[in-house]
């Protein structure tokens, strides 16, 4: 379990590369159509979910020292505003997951499998 | 009654050293030791997740932060659960495709440099130290005062030590998960029974316990500010959360425990749910306390509110000195404190893990041990720490419980995790940016820290008690800049590919450039 480092990657100009039959291709792995398509739904997904989630709790947050009569105002029967978006922030996030694992399962993890697919069929340079 | 109390200790320790001698006996390898053989199923590793997560700072420093302060109390519950978000989504997954038992090896697998991993092995001892103390300190102080022990706390943090020791040295990751697991069963139900009493009281309808506080303390209680003076407070305390959770080891730890992504993706949700409704309730007991027991009540017993879920609990039951008060009490001390023994006996794993698998193996050994000599070294790094924790915990009488436990997961926030997050998502990140992000996270967050409101109150430097919202920049811009200020490195970005095709697919059984993992 030594600690090994990459092996160089450029040829020297006009020789081919040497056959190194079990070194995979991981640049070309990355770059594959459908590694990159993983990618795109991945950051598109994760980017409104996380983003909108925790853009509600700093909210609520900012709210909760900036704007403090406002949070202590009452909404509903004893509860002030500031407890309402407090519940929100549970439902939010919980709604978050789920809607993630959704995700996960019906788009990552198919689109996850098919650029492990192609790796291995691809086999190594 | 003190005699009720410790039969009950006696009992819920016996049972669970039971567990961990079985669990002892089917530990060979160091994978047991560190993964619990890396196959609990997703809603096991939910549960040992969640008794991990509901600590005591949960379970009797959020309801007392309810209690006497409202909202901010609330707050700090609502963070707890938030903190998992950036977790499932971006991190729980990518770790457990790529490393193999801590997350040193991730940032090894990357970097494949030595400083890199002594970087990572630091900030995970000192995160993990920090947060072990205050479980120690709050562990002592809960024996001291409920069981009437007239001994110097010394003892009894000592007895606390000693106890977990015997845990992990023995046990292992079987051991504290399976620990966890049966006791965020009782904690659970223990909450559940002491949530249905309460609101029995109020007529089933949880609004009428606000309107309760609110009738005996006014409408001030409910209002945010009441702890977290300064306006960034809140915010900076949120930050903290959001990121620092990922970076604590000892939590992340337990997403090696399942086989693949998929199953910890699954037990990262379970525990949201189970852990976040926990979560809930806290300012539902807080508050009902402080309307039924009374804050000065709760102050007296002890200072922080630290006692305002049993003190509700005793008077549920039927109030001080009655039978069914004692017995619900006695249940409620029983459960918090095998509640603290679990997650101090997980940390002092992870720590140990960290010194031996990441320093010792890799970085002093070059990686050539044995199995049995790796197994050996871990259970002589735990001894270690076990030692130092029992110091600190000496030491740390009288400080503020909560405030040591933030610090820990904001210094996770600004040195753990922007390192973890570079290494997963940007190919420019090399060593000499993981040692900057870390020393510049490591050291601004406990600076500013030592200088805030909590360690010099009125006459603070730093206005914000948390310093996260100064600490987590500080600790990506060192990252960034030690990473752009310096050459590039050909073998980090080579790895990059590699580490981002593994961490987002899954992709095993191949060859791979880096350490060899299972």
């Amino acid at each position: 379990m030594t600690i090994l480092s990459a092996p160089a990657r450029a040829p020297a100009a006009g020789a081919s590369p040497p056959p190194t039959p079990r070194m995979p291709d991981w640049h070309a792995r990355v770059e594959a159509p459908t590694f990159r398509r993983l990618i795109e739904a991945k950051r598109r997904t994760i980017g409104w979910l996380l983003g909108l989630s925790l853009g509600f709790f700093f909210l609520t947050l900012l709210l909760a020292g900036y704007a403090r009569p406002f949070m202590s105002a009452k909404a509903f029967g004893a509860l002030n505003i500031g407890y309402v978006l407090i519940i929100g922030i549970y439902l939010v996030t919980w709604a978050a997951a789920l809607l993630y694992m959704l995700a996960a399962h019906r788009s990552f993890d198919p689109l996850a499998a098919a650029a492990r697919d192609t790796a291995m069929r691809e086999g190594t340079r | 009654m003190k005699m009720l109390s410790l039969a009950i200790f006696v009992v819920i320790l016996a049972v669970t050293l039971g567990i961990t001698y079985w669990a002892a006996r089917r530990t060979r390898t160091a994978s047991d030791f560190y993964t619990a053989h890396g196959n609990l199923g997703p809603i096991q590793n939910g549960f040992a997740l969640a008794g991990d997560w509901m600590s005591a700072a949960a379970f009797l420093g959020f309801s007392g932060l309810a209690a006497l302060y409202g909202m901010d109390g609330s707050l700090y519950a609502a963070g707890a659960l938030v903190a998992f978000l950036a977790i499932l989504m971006l991190v729980a997954e990518p770790v457990r495709n790529t490393g193999r038992f801590t997350l040193g090896d991730v940032i090894a697998f990357r970097m494949q440099r030595p400083q890199a991993r002594l970087a990572a092995v630091l900030g995970t001892v000192v995160v993990s130290l920090a947060y072990l103390v205050p479980q120690m300190a709050g562990g002592a102080a809960l024996i001291k005062l409920l069981l009437g022990v007239p001994y110097a706390i010394s003892i009894v943090v000592v007895g606390v030590g000693v106890g977990m020791l015997v845990y992990v040295v023995f046990g292992g990751m079987l051991a504290t998960t399976w620990v966890q697991i049966i006791k965020a069963v009782p904690l659970l139900g223990t909450a559940t029974v002491l949530v249905a009493l309460l609101l029995a009281q109020f007529g089933f309808d949880p609004l009428a316990v606000f309107a309760a506080a609110e009738a005996r303390y006014g409408p001030q209680l409910l209002a945010p500010g009441n702890y977290l003076k300064h306006p960034l407070d809140q915010l900076s305390l949120g930050l903290s959360f959001a990121f620092g959770t990922a970076g604590l080891p000892h939590v992340m730890t337990r997403f090696y425990t399942v086989p693949d992504a998929q199953a910890a993706r699954r037990s990262a949700v379970w525990l949201m749910f189970l852990a976040g409704a926990f979560f809930l309730v806290t300012t539902l007991i807080g508050l009902g306390s402080a309307a039924l027991v009374g804050q000065d009540v709760i102050r007296a017993a002890d200072k922080g509110g630290n006692l305002a879920l049993p003190l509700l609990a005793q008077y549920l039951g039927g109030g001080p000195g009655s039978i069914g008060g004692e017995i619900f009490l006695a249940i409620v001390v029983a459960v918090a404190f095998a509640t603290i023994l679990a997650v101090v006996a997980a940390l002092t794993l992870s720590t140990s893990g960290a010194i031996a698998h990441d320093l010792y193996v890799n970085v002093m050994r070059g990686g050539r041990v044995g199995e049995r000599e790796q197994v050996k070294v871990a259970r002589i790094a735990t001894l270690a720490v076990g030692a130092f924790a029992i110091l600190f915990g000496l030491l740390a009488q009288g400080i503020n419980v909560a405030v040591l436990v933030i610090l820990a997961i904001s210094i996770a926030a600004s040195a753990n995790f922007p390192v973890i997050v570079l290494s997963l998502f940007w190919r420019r990140f090399n060593t000499a940016g993981v040692v900057a992000g870390m020393t510049a996270g490591l050291a601004s967050s406990v600076a500013l820290a030592m200088v805030g409101p909590a360690f010099m109150g009125a006459d603070a430097l730093f206005p914000v008690v948390n310093p996260a919202i100064a600490s987590v920049p500080i600790g990506f811009l060192g990252a960034v800049l030690g990473s752009l200020l310096s050459r590039r490195d050909p073998v980090s970005e080579a790895q990059f590919d590699e580490v981002i095709f593994r961490a987002n697919t899954g992709l095993r059984d191949d060859a791979s450039t880096g350490p060899a993992h299972r």
